[in-house]
Parts: C-alpha cells; sequence; structure tokens
C-alpha cells in the first residue's frame, strides 16, 4: 500500500545569513527559529529578528550615553554663579552632546553588528535551549501534522546541522508525494552514511527537479554507487542521477565513467542530450565515454531520425 | 568654579566614549563572523558536518 500523502508544503524563506532565521522575543528574551507570530512562552506579540533586538539595544545605550551628558550638562548650568557662566555652560554642554549625538549616529551600523556578536555569545545557552525546544515542538506534530512538522524542521535544519535533524526532515519527505512545484531541497540533507530514504529521495528529486543534482549529490551517489544498487529501486535511481547530471558539460566532464556506466539505462531524451554534448566536443577527453555512447547509439537508436 | 568643572568632565565624558567608538570601529565583526560563531554554538559537541 502507498503510505504517501498529497501534501501542500509551506514556501520556505530563504535569508542570507542564519542568524537571520532567529528571533527574540522582548518581553521574555527567549529565542525561536520558528515563524510563528507570538511568542510560545509569554504569549506576547514581541518576537523580533535579532538585528532589530541588537539595534534596539545600541539605541538604548546611546540613549544612557547623551542622558548622562545631558544630566552633567543640566548641572553645570545650575551651579553656574552668574547669567554669564551659564549660558557659555548651556551653549557649550549643548554643542558637547549634539557632537556626541553625531558621532554615534555616525559609528552606530558598526556598534550594531559588535552589539549582535555580544549578544549570541552572552545568550548562547538560551539561543541553544530556545533551538532544541523549537526542535521538541517540531516533534510534537509528528504524527499530527507531517508538513508542519517538516517546515519546522526545515527552519530549525538552517542553523542545527546534524544527521538526527537530516533523518527526520527525509522521514517526513518520504510520507509525501512530491511534486515539481514543491520548494524541495537536496544539498542540506545528505548524509554522511548510506541511508536508502535518503537514496529513494534523491531518485525523486533528480526526476522532479534535476538542477538540485550537483557535485555533493553526485558525489554521495559514486560513494553508495553499490549500496543503492542493492535496493529495488536502485537502477532506476542511479540512472535518474546520471539523467540529470546531464546538464552541464561540467557534471558529464566530472563524472564521465559513473554517466558511462549508466548511459545504456538513460530514457531516450536524456541519451540524445548525451549524445549531442559529446558531438558538440570531439576533441575532449571524455575517457571511453564517447566510445560507450557510439555502441548505444549503434545498438538502439541507429535508425532514430532524431539522432541525425 | 563648579560648573566649569561640570563642564570639563562633560568634554571628558563624551571625548572618551567618541574615542572608544572610533577604536571599536575597526573591530565590526561581519555578518559571516556572526554566523560562524552562532552555528559553532548550536552545533557543539553534535554529530556535525
Amino acid at each position: 500500500m502507498n503510505h504517501k500523502q498529497p501534501v501542500q508544503l509551506k514556501s520556505y524563506s530563504i535569508t542570507r545569513y542564519g542568524y537571520q532565521k532567529l528571533r527574540v522575543c522582548k518581553h521574555c528574551k527567549n529565542f525561536t527559529m520558528l515563524s510563528e507570530d507570538g511568542c510560545r512562552y509569554c504569549d506576547k506579540n514581541k518576537l523580533v529578528s535579532l538585528d532589530e533586538h541588537a539595534s534596539s539595544l545600541v539605541r538604548h545605550s546611546h540613549i544612557k550615553v547623551l542622558l548622562i551628558a545631558l544630566l552633567i550638562a543640566v548641572a553645570a548650568v545650575l551651579f553656574g554663579d552668574s547669567t554669564e557662566q551659564r549660558l557659555i555652560c548651556g551653549t557649550i554642554g549643548l554643542i558637547v552632546i549634539v557632537v556626541l549625538w553625531r558621532v554615534q549616529a555616525m559609528l552606530r551600523p558598526q556598534a550594531v553588528s559588535r552589539q549582535l556578536l555580544e549578544l549570541i555569545k552572552q545568550e548562547q545557552q538560551v539561543i541553544v535551549n530556545g533551538v532544541f525546544r523549537d526542535w521538541e515542538a517540531a516533534i510534537e506534530n509528528w504524527n499530527k501534522d507531517k508538513p508542519l512538522t517538516y517546515a519546522m524542521l526545515r527552519e530549525i535544519a538552517t542553523l542545527m546541522h546534524n544527521d538526527t535533524i537530516r533523518m527526520q526532515q527525509l522521514h517526513m519527505l518520504d510520507s509525501f508525494i512530491l511534486r515539481k512545484d514543491m520548494d524541495l531541497e537536496l544539498d542540506p540533507l545528505l548524509l554522511r552514511h548510506f541511508e536508502p530514504l535518503l537514496a529513494n529521495y534523491i531518485g525523486e528529486v533528480a526526476k522532479l527537479k534535476r538542477e538540485l543534482i550537483r557535485d555533493r549529490t553526485l558525489r554521495y551517489v559514486l560513494r553508495h554507487e553499490h549500496s543503492i544498487l542493492r535496493l529495488e529501486s536502485g537502477l532506476a535511481i542511479m540512472t535518474a542521477v546520471v539523467g540529470a547530471s546531464l546538464r552541464t558539460k561540467h557534471y558529464v566532464a566530472s563524472y564521465a565513467p559513473l554517466v558511462r556506466r549508466y548511459a545504456f539505462s538513460l530514457p531516450k531524451d536524456r541519451f540524445l542530450r548525451l549524445y549531442r554534448m559529446l558531438a558538440e566536443y570531439p576533441d575532449h577527453d571524455w575517457g571511453g565515454l564517447q566510445d560507450e555512447v557510439y555502441r548505444i547509439y549503434q545498438e538502439k537508436y541507429r535508425w532514430d531520425a532524431d539522432f541525425h | 568654579m563648579i560648573a566649569y568643572g561640570c563642564l570639563a568632565i562633560l568634554i571628558v565624558y563624551a571625548a572618551v566614549i567618541s574615542i572608544k567608538a572610533y577604536m571599536q570601529r575597526k573591530r565590526v565583526p561581519t555578518s559571516e563572523e556572526v554566523d560562524e560563531v552562532l552555528l559553532t554554538i548550536l552545533n557543539r559537541g553534535r554529530d556535525t558536518k
């Protein structure tokens, strides 16, 4: 029986840096990576990004400095013996405060970056606890809402890099009917060891989203080729991966022996692509691939009009 | 005289704050460094890759 379900996956927002996925509650100071509106711990709608939080900490610290300066300036005015002295103190005090404010404004971006790093270092245990609690929250939905669990795990996996979370994502993906329009990923899910779930997923991705088959995946299938071939759909997986790798000359040239081994099983459109690529670069050293492709051509497509 | 004393304190205070901020501007961590520190913290001692 097919255990796979049709699902609608939440789109994954890509941030330039991983830390931009992390948010902090301004009320209870807990951290989370999940894209919820309110804080899970205090129910307040006060989640802000680390950049915003660092920026607000810098603003508070700058205001504190300016208030201290203002206090000293006011004291100078109050202690003035004459109106003239008060006027001088007031004017100079004001100038100093304005200069200080300008300097702060000028160096503010640098101060925010420093504060950001400081914040992460100071709150490292709270951050770790927050992310682990996010992970627990994701697992709590394991049987209730699989697409949500997957979406949560994917968010967490932006910063948590380990095989456990990758395996959990693969388990979730294995229960979905994958489609071309889904926002899928492959490189971040690659494990160090051989895993049939991953191999099957690679096979599906190779058919649905060829552009996700890149060097790391090709190295993975090359490393675990024998284990993959022992799977029921092993040959189909290897053929799909090789078929997907025919996108660029770079992959064909770099993995020529692999391509050669599965060229015979390639569907006609992929084989035609390979055939044309080799014909386009006849002087390139393909390491025996050309001979094999020519042999297959002679055997299967010699009379096929598409090849002429 | 106390007024001028306060004024002197204010100037020194502003100068110290400004010089400190100016000196620190050279040691600004990049976003990549911030990311690296966070990844190290979150993946310390685990089966990371």
